[in-house]
């Protein structure tokens, strides 16, 4: 009892070293196996499983007849050092159904969303024809305002702003946009919404998004105000 | 006699450089500034994965050695994953976001999407500009029966946009970043953006020649103060008219400013503005003269390498880039658009920035600059491994099949915003 009572901070030092050796095994085997899992690398330790090949190929890749050129386990290694994503799993079909059952889901709680692919809505030809002149409009927004933009960002105080470039949108075209801008806006904050509610966000993440949530809102109710303000023809 | 021929030796040696360091001696430290290029920008995002197979950070490694640089997971979205269906709205909430991986108080490649040489100098993680000051009144007591205000000039720091903010974070602009480091080598090449932008908005009221010449030499001077460079590289710019973004378009009424190269994503055109007509692109080719004449001089008077990628793309467009095994096996020749299939190309899904195989070829051109600049030999990138583990390549997607989606709409939108 003794021995105990004199060497405290001696014992404390050695049971918090215990203590961080055995955490540290334990997570250098669990990041060990998660690279493991992650990867359609084949057998880098006991050398290739077929052929002379460290990579599977997928099946959806062009050009399944080229040669692979890493035929020894030194020139994979080589390659990853340069490429350390070659050789993770991207995709697999089990994956690709998740993300489909994702966009029903997604498409029946927000169905005017603009990141739905149009599989997911069942657009008719005429929808998709509307939606690819709302997209050319939104870039020709986009670029006559990044144009502006662009003189206007080293201009020097009291330097007055010059004339927008080309010329102004009139009534109907500018109603086109806004309300093109007001759909874009509502899709972003329902796309981090959902991630929000059904990804696995992390602290970062959370702030980041509510952060990025209260500007799209206030953008969206600056769009909305503008909008009301377009005369009518 | 003897000592006549030692000098003329020595003074040869210094004029070329030749064999002054060995490869290990220049990238005994590397560092790097730089835009979308450098940052490994890839349709439309930046992730570990398009930062790893951005150029300098492969010629780097070529050379034995390292760039430190902040992981960044977006924003925006990685388009080739959502239209292959890889990537759903979870992923795409996230992406969008964006975030950080791995981070560094100091980084060693600064280099940002949308930066050019004037944010180099001026743009930091924390502020948009470090130079702009807004005035404020000061309260003080004048004497013991006196308090009054002054007005004085203090720093008006406005958030950066989300590329700086997570890229550099806390270290500073990317010329501090560069001041801070002390490298050996620079790759200093921040010159894309100043002309870029003419072929996403399609228009030229972006170029200022004035603020390009003042802010490339502003940074030049400042790296060579720093006083322990001993090689850089720099490039000149391709000809942004021929990137994959615009295509070339005549008016079926035949009118002049109607015609000429429009968006890729466009059927037609209705407005002028919508296309990049005969005076504008020669507009923009004298602009590029004059920014790739200025990068040379800046290269020769700090004694860099250039690698001249403005005649290489050319070259590259009317010839393509054949793409071998050492069996002797060819998928062909690689051109300067989207991989299509059967097609290799050099660009991801925005027609604008390099996919791997492309920042394969862009590095080993500068390799191939810093090998004649310096006497070294450092080893070229395998191309083919490139073009092999490329799955853009490998598995092209036609963006062109992709025009009626929504997704297009807000992508195109948001890559003309961040290149303003």
């Amino acid at each position: 009892m003794e021995f105990f009572q004199k060497n405290k901070i001696l014992l404390g030092v050695a049971v918090a070293l215990v203590v961080g050796v055995l955490l540290y095994a334990a997570f250098s085997a669990k990041s060990s196996g998660q690279r493991k899992d992650a990867g359609t690398v084949k057998n880098l330790d006991q050398g290739p499983a077929q052929g002379d090949s460290f990579f599977s190929v997928p099946d959806d890749w062009q050009y399944q007849e080229a040669p692979n050129p890493d035929t020894t386990l030194e020139a994979f290694l080589k390659s990853r050092e340069l490429w350390p994503d070659i050789g993770e799993k991207k995709s697999s079909e089990e994956h690709r159904e998740r993300i489909r059952r994702e966009w029903r889901e997604f498409a029946a709680r927000y169905p005017h969303n603009l990141f739905i692919p149009p599989e997911f809505k069942n657009s008719t030809q005429a929808q998709k024809e509307a939606v690819r002149r709302d997209n050319e409009l939104a870039a020709d927004q986009a670029a006559r305002q990044a144009a502006f933009a662009a003189q206007a960002k080293y201009r020097q105080p009291g330097e007055d702003p010059k004339e927008s470039v080309g010329a102004p949108p009139n009534a109907a075209e500018q109603r086109a946009w806004l309300d093109y801008k007001i759909r874009e806006t509502r899709s972003l904050i329902e796309v981090i919404d959902y991630f929000l509610d059904k990804g696995e966000p992390d602290s970062a993440q959370k702030a980041s998004a509510q952060a990025e949530l209260n500007r799209l809102k206030k953008k969206l109710s600056e769009y909305e105000k503008v909008y009301a303000e377009i005369p009518k023809q | 006699m003897k000592k006549i021929l030692l000098s003329v030796i020595s003074l040869a040696v210094l004029a070329n450089g030749l064999s002054a360091y060995t490869v290990a001696e220049l990238f005994q430290k590397p560092a790097a500034i730089g835009d979308s290029l450098s940052q490994g920008f890839f349709g439309v995002t930046v992730e570990p994965k398009t930062q790893a197979w951005a150029y300098p950070v492969l010629v780097a490694k070529q050379a034995g050695s390292n760039l430190t640089y902040n992981e960044l997971k977006g924003p925006y979205v990685n388009l080739e994953d959502v239209l292959k269906g890889d990537c759903g709205p979870i992923c795409i909430g996230a992406a969008i976001l964006g975030g950080n991986g791995k981070t560094y108080a100091l980084p060693s490649h600064a280099g940002i999407t949308g930066a050019e040489y004037t944010s180099v100098l001026r743009t930091s993680g924390t502020c948009e500009d470090i130079t702009a000051t807004k005035w404020e009144k000061q309260w003080y007591w004048k004497n013991w029966y006196t308090y009054t205000y002054r007005w004085v000039q203090v720093p008006d720091c406005k958030e950066p946009d989300k590329f700086h903010q997570l890229g550099l974070r806390d270290a500073g602009t990317q010329a501090e970043i560069i001041e801070k480091n002390r490298p050996t080598f620079l790759f200093g090449t921040a010159g894309a953006n100043h002309v870029l932008c003419t072929a996403l908005h399609t228009s030229t009221a972006c170029l200022d020649e004035a603020r390009f010449r003042r802010d490339i030499a502003e940074f030049m001077r400042r790296a060579k103060a720093i006083g322990t460079i001993r090689g850089g590289v720099l490039f000149t710019i391709p000809n942004v008219t021929a990137i994959a973004y615009l295509e070339p378009y005549t008016d079926p009424n035949g009118r002049a400013s109607y015609s000429g190269l429009k968006p890729f994503y466009r059927k037609s055109v209705t407005d002028p503005g919508q296309v990049l007509d005969a005076s504008e692109v020669r507009t923009i080719e004298s602009f590029l003269a004059m920014l790739n004449n200025e990068i040379k001089i800046q290269a020769a008077a700090n004694g860099y390498a250039v690698s001249d990628l403005r005649v290489i793309f050319d070259n590259l467009k009317s010839n393509g880039r054949l793409i071998r095994h050492s069996s002797g096996y060819s998928p062909g020749v690689a051109r300067t658009h989207w991989p299509l299939p059967g097609k290799p190309g050099v660009f991801g899904l925005d027609g604008v920035h390099p996919n791997r195989y492309g920042h394969a070829v862009m590095a080993n051109e500068l390799i191939e600059a810093i090998n004649a600049r310096y006497g070294v030999n450092i080893a070229q990138v395998d191309e083919y491994s490139a073009w092999y583990y490329d799955s853009l390549n490998r598995n092209p997607v036609d963006l062109k099949n992709f025009l009626d989606h929504s997704i297009m709409g807000q992508v195109i939108t948001w890559l003309i915003s961040v290149f303003t």
